[in-house]
């Protein structure tokens, strides 16, 4: 079955037949967990880095932000049976404009905010596709675990 | 100014649907502080489509009114007169914006809901800036994008392959491979239309430069060009063009927006943009 998943959301399986897809992501992030053992994997689509700009909303919906809902979807693999020890990372998104500064950099602030998450947690990035101005859309075979971009036509394995 | 847009793309153009005088009027009364109710309505009772979906709005379960509304004039109380030229336009424009744009690699409907959450943006925008954004912005930043409805047309399937073979091939940038291409951009054929159909020169003038703010600034222009950058943040209307587009920092600080702000502006449009889809589309589609 194909899981889409949203801006804003998360999806973990652990059904060998499950296909996980989320479209579009600009400056957006898709993060990949995967345990291989277990064969339970997932993908979380996160729009934003720190929850402090909205608390009420990242209450409502903490995978909105990078900080507050990465460790909630980590724990959410580690329920459907994912160990921590084993678990695969990849990345995909984070694009940028083509030019301007900083002010407008919310890609690369949620790549930064994702590594330091991730070193809290003591998980390290396998593979990553970040940056650049392009659309990606990421994919995730549950039963094998493989990854791969689609954008503008072209696929290419991450 | 002379357009050479005009002459372009001019067939074109005048396949797309215009918008009712009225609409011009209601935008330059909005700053009429001697403008009333009822003078809204006289001119909106000139137009029985614009009046049928003002009652239909005032009516919906989204103004929730305790007792039907049936005259035009308790409709605008009711509402507000920005919110009628908000859906005035809207229901116009939703239809040529939601037809699916292969070249830009937009499915049905996703321009249009990329036109509402930029136009969410410009009328959020106010609370996390440091100088007033004119509710004009809002109507300009659903616009934005409309110069890309003849864009398309034009070149049709082929030419939109072409357009992007272009652009991958060469440094152009989306903007200067349309203009390559057909001697114009979407952003000058936008204000062709919005001059067209008479909509006040605040309003054409940002659309014109919504890739370019710098050169002319205005704070209509400045919203409408960061309004289009938080609705690509929100990931609605990436298309094939993705992120590849130009942003002017200096307009950012014009408006007085900070990184944090930015973001936060982001949570908020995101959060709303659900329910100004739903109120366009109930509106356009007679729900």
């Amino acid at each position: 079955m194909k899981h889409v998943v949203g801006v804003s959301d998360m999806k973990v399986s652990r059904s060998p037949g499950d296909i996980i897809v989320t479209h579009a992501l600009g400056s957006c992030l898709g993060i990949v967990l995967y345990d291989p053992v277990a064969k339970v994997g997932g993908i979380l689509h996160a729009m934003l880095p720190q929850a402090s700009v909205n608390p009420a909303k990242a209450e409502a919906n903490p995978f909105a932000f990078v900080d507050v809902g990465t460790p909630a979807y980590i724990q959410t693999a580690l329920a459907a049976g994912a160990q921590k020890g084993r678990l695969v990372v990849k990345v995909a998104g984070g694009a940028a404009m083509s030019t301007g500064a900083d002010m407008f950099a919310v890609g690369k602030r949620n790549f930064l905010m994702l590594r330091k998450v991730l070193w809290k947690e003591g998980l390290m990035i396998k593979n990553q596709d970040v940056g650049g101005t392009i659309s990606r859309t990421l994919y995730l075979e549950v039963e094998t675990g493989q990854t791969w971009i689609v954008s503008r036509g072209e696929k290419w394995s991450l | 100014m002379e357009f050479v847009v005009g002459p372009v793309l001019a067939d074109e153009i005048s396949g797309i649907e215009s918008m009712p005088a009225a609409v011009s009027r209601i935008a330059s009364m909005l700053d009429d502080p001697d403008a009333d109710a009822t003078a809204f309505a006289r001119v909106l009772e000139l137009d029985a489509r614009l009046t049928a979906d003002v009652l239909r709005l005032a009516n919906s379960a989204w103004s929730q009114p305790t007792q039907p509304i049936l005259t035009v004039r308790d409709a605008v109380m009711r509402i507000g007169a920005a919110v009628v030229l908000k859906m005035a336009v809207g229901s116009r424009t939703a239809q040529s914006l939601s037809r699916p744009s292969d070249g830009y690699d937009l499915g049905e409907g996703e321009l249009w809901r990329h036109s509402v959450a930029a136009a969410l943006a410009a009328e959020r925008m106010g609370a996390y800036t440091k100088v007033a954004v004119p509710g004009a912005a809002f109507t300009a930043a659903l616009l934005h994008d409309i110069g890309k409805v003849p864009l398309t047309r034009r070149l049709g399937r082929d030419g939109l392959r072409e357009l992007w073979t272009l652009i991958e091939s060469t440094d152009l940038t989306p903007l200067e491979a349309e203009r390559r291409l057909l001697g114009t951009d979407h952003a000058e054929a936008g204000e062709s239309i919005a001059r067209e159909w008479g909509l006040p020169d605040a309003l054409a003038t940002a659309i014109g430069a919504h890739h370019d703010p710098d050169a002319a600034p205005t704070t209509v222009g400045d919203a409408v060009h960061v309004g289009n950058l938080v609705a690509k943040f929100v990931g609605v209307g990436l298309g094939s063009d993705g992120m590849a587009i130009n942003m002017s920092d200096a307009a950012a600080h014009r408006l007085g927006l900070s990184s944090d702000k930015l973001e936060a502006l982001c949570a908020d449009v995101a959060t709303g943009l659900a329910g100004a889809i739903e109120l366009f589309e109930g509106v356009s589609h007679g729900a």
